[in-house]
């Protein structure tokens, strides 16, 4: 019988001491409901994804279960029970 | 009073052959066409270094230059210098850039920058006060290590407020990948430190009390309040470069299989926990610093007790430290990189290219190109600190098969017939964004003046889904842009933490309000495009008198030909008919031939570089 709930293991990088976060979710969410979840809740993950004074998303990519998604898929990506999902930020060496 | 605001218009002119400094006057038109830093560097460079000039001869020029904007409150830019010369490494142009605060005293010492030419009888060093400038016996301190003369001069009365640029045994050494350093901040690449040993140049020291002068102070303090405020909006230079500093990213690089490991053989590494942001937070982060004006603060002081590879208490390791000591030597003692990023600073060496020249003679070893006989009697194998130490300490000494190894990647592989293992760009090594899983970054180290360098072409847009990294079509027209911004960026002597939030793949507004607020002068975006095309083609215009054309613009072997063989980006690889292609759109945007890869006379003349163009054709 499928799950109405659905558990996503979530990390945001350089989120660490935050660490990876369990998220319940309805059984048909999307990367980007996760997304509206986090920020909508004031998740404190929501301060590494979103920038503060635009509202905006700052991340543009993430890794589901290490598959590469970009932000204008994350609407086309449905998430299943037990998925890790881990945001990356755009961050590089200087 | 110079014309416009943010410069002082003065250059140093030093001759330490004959001894004598004087002082030139900056002209505005070079100010206008070239705005300062890399720009003004870059045309000095052109005009004072002969085509065929020995990059370790007196005839060599060593420049250090400010931007209109350092010693101001425009953040993330205030305290950085840019160092340009020919390239002892690569032959090349090279520049090279470090943080901290002698940008900013140098200016308030009343110099935009230096030209210093000759080789000194005995070492010196050169010493800026207010306007003026001498040379002063640096005999007693030749043979320090860059910490240990840094703390002796500061403890004497004349020096105890100044800020200190200087090298360390490495450069005295000549060591072609020889650093120079700047309080715990080092000008890495090319080995601009080699250049500033065989002058006999210890140190260049400034001190100053002067001011900055700004069209509208108010306004440019309202502009500076803005910048902060978006920085501390934005997660990533709020959140993550102020806790964990560079090393946040190397747990995301493994996730997308693109953290080079073993010389770039794998782009996984299993061990990845055991050194990452994360690790040397929770084990040996002890408190953060930060350059002159800037809100980030993303230089982290590690320490782990003992002493087994030496003190391991360092500002470092950076990412790219992580990588080339770390995962691409399979290295995952932890302390070990806290105490390799400490010798290689205090000897002054560039950590990148070590790491990879490292890397690549262990996989020669391993596949039998070299022997005992070729390295001194050790044995090189992965994952094994104690032989990194030693190698180093080799590298630093420029002697034996350390002095192999220093010669570089290119070199390496000429003699011991390894050419398909360097990892280096024009004979500058390429650091740890992965060629093979950002295509655009690819085209950037491939089209880069200075080689192998991520400061071009940058892996951000890529790494962080502002484009799809795995397209390819596209990515010849797209480095262009990304390679406009930061040559504009170099031309402010700009930190590249400023991308996130100026832009990360072209020129933005941002920058426009930046020279209208420093200096009073009107841009348009298109007019600053001109100027970082105009710097661009200044340096190609250096390099193709050193003979480089289109050959020299590509990849190592491994990126065209070895797909990623494992991990998540399994099969990824830059194909050579695409690259080709690719490389034909970057020229044509560019304006620049398709068979030499320069710039043509119609485009020189374009961007005002009559004379230049009178020297190409």
């Amino acid at each position: 019988m499928e799950r109405e709930i659905i558990s996503v293991k979530v990390r945001v990088e350089g989120s660490y001491p935050s660490g990876e976060v369990v998220v319940e979710l309805p059984n048909d969410a999307t990367l980007k409901y996760l997304l509206d979840k986090l920020g909508s809740s004031k998740h404190r993950l929501s301060e590494y994804l979103f920038d503060s004074k635009t509202g905006k998303p700052a991340v543009r990519l993430a890794l589901v279960n290490d598959r590469s998604v970009l932000q204008q898929d994350f609407e086309r990506v449905n998430l299943n029970d037990g998925d890790k999902v881990f945001f990356i930020l755009p961050v590089s060496g200087g | 009073m110079f014309k416009y605001g943010g410069y002082t218009g003065k250059i140093l002119r030093v001759d330490l052959s004959a001894g004598t400094i004087e002082v030139e006057a900056l002209a505005e038109e070079m100010v206008r066409d070239l705005i300062g830093g890399n720009g003004i560097a870059a045309r000095y460079l052109y005009d004072t270094v002969p085509a065929g000039t020995d990059p370790l001869s007196p005839e060599n020029a060593l420049i250090l230059m400010n931007g209109p904007v350092q010693g101001t409150r425009v953040p993330a830019v205030g305290g950085r210098t840019v160092v340009v010369t020919r390239s002892p490494l690569s032959g090349f142009f090279i520049d090279a850039y470090y943080g901290g605060h002698f940008g900013a005293e140098l200016k308030f010492a009343g110099f935009d920058g230096m030209v210093i030419t000759g080789r000194a009888e005995k070492p010196v060093m050169l010493v800026i006060e207010d306007g003026d400038a001498r040379l002063v016996d640096a005999s007693p301190y030749w043979g320090m290590k860059t910490f240990v003369f840094q703390k002796k001069l500061r403890s004497e009365e004349n020096y105890n407020e100044s800020e200190i640029t200087c090298i360390g045994p490495a450069g005295e050494n000549l060591s072609p990948m020889a650093c120079i350093i700047s309080g715990v901040h080092a000008a890495g690449r090319g080995g601009v430190g080699a250049v500033m040993g065989s002058k006999q140049l210890k140190a260049v020291v400034a001190k100053g009390s002067g001011g900055i002068r700004v069209p509208d102070m108010e306004a440019l303090e309202d502009y500076c309040d803005s910048i902060v405020e978006r920085m501390q909006a934005n997660p990533a230079t709020s959140k993550v470069l102020p806790t964990y500093g560079t090393p946040a990213i190397v747990a995301a690089n493994n996730k997308l299989g693109l953290l080079g490991t073993r010389n770039y053989q794998v782009e996984v590494f299993p061990n990845a926990d055991d050194i990452d942001g994360e690790a040397l937070h929770n084990r040996a982060f002890v408190k953060s610093a930060s350059c002159f004006s800037c809100p980030i603060g993303c230089a982290k002081l590690f320490r782990m007790e003992g002493e087994e590879y030496g003190p391991a208490e360092s500002v470092g390791p950076e990412y790219e430290t992580i990588w080339s000591y770390g995962s691409n030597l399979a290295n995952s003692d932890l302390k070990s990189l806290i105490a390799a990023d400490r010798f290689s600073d205090e000897m002054g060496l560039d950590t990148i290219s070590a790491g990879s020249v490292i890397g690549m003679a262990i996989e020669a070893f391993e596949k039998g190109l070299i022997t005992k006989a070729d390295t001194g009697g050790i044995e090189l194998k992965y994952g094994d600190p104690k032989l990194m130490m030693e190698l180093l300490k080799q590298i630093a000494a420029n002697k034996g098969f350390g002095k192999v190894l220093g010669a570089g990647t290119r070199e390496f592989g000429r003699r011991f017939n390894a050419e398909e293992l360097a990892m280096e760009t024009k004979g500058l090594e390429i650091p740890a964004h992965s060629p093979r899983g950002y295509p655009g970054m690819a085209i950037g180290y491939a089209t880069s003046n200075r080689g192998g360098s991520h400061q071009d072409g940058r892996p951000s847009a890529e790494r962080g889904g502002a484009v799809d990294r795995k397209q390819k079509e596209g990515k010849g027209e797209y480095i262009v842009d990304v390679q406009r911004m930061t040559t504009l960026a170099d031309c402010l002597v700009a930190c590249r933490f400023t991308e996130g939030i100026f832009g990360l793949t072209t020129i933005s507004e941002d920058y426009v309000d930046i020279m209208k607020h420093v200096t009073g002068m009107d841009y348009t975006v298109e007019e600053l495009f001109d100027v970082a095309d105009r710097v661009y083609a200044l340096e190609r215009a250096f390099n193709a008198r050193e003979g480089a054309t289109r050959k020299d613009d590509t990849l190592p072997h491994r990126v065209l030909n070895e797909p990623i063989p494992d991990g998540p980006a399994a099969g990824e690889f830059m194909e050579p008919a695409v690259f080709e292609k690719e490389l034909d759109a970057y020229y044509q945007k560019r304006g620049w031939d398709l068979k030499t890869g320069l710039p043509t006379e119609e485009t020189l003349r374009r961007l005002k570089l009559d004379d230049v163009a009178s020297d190409l054709y």
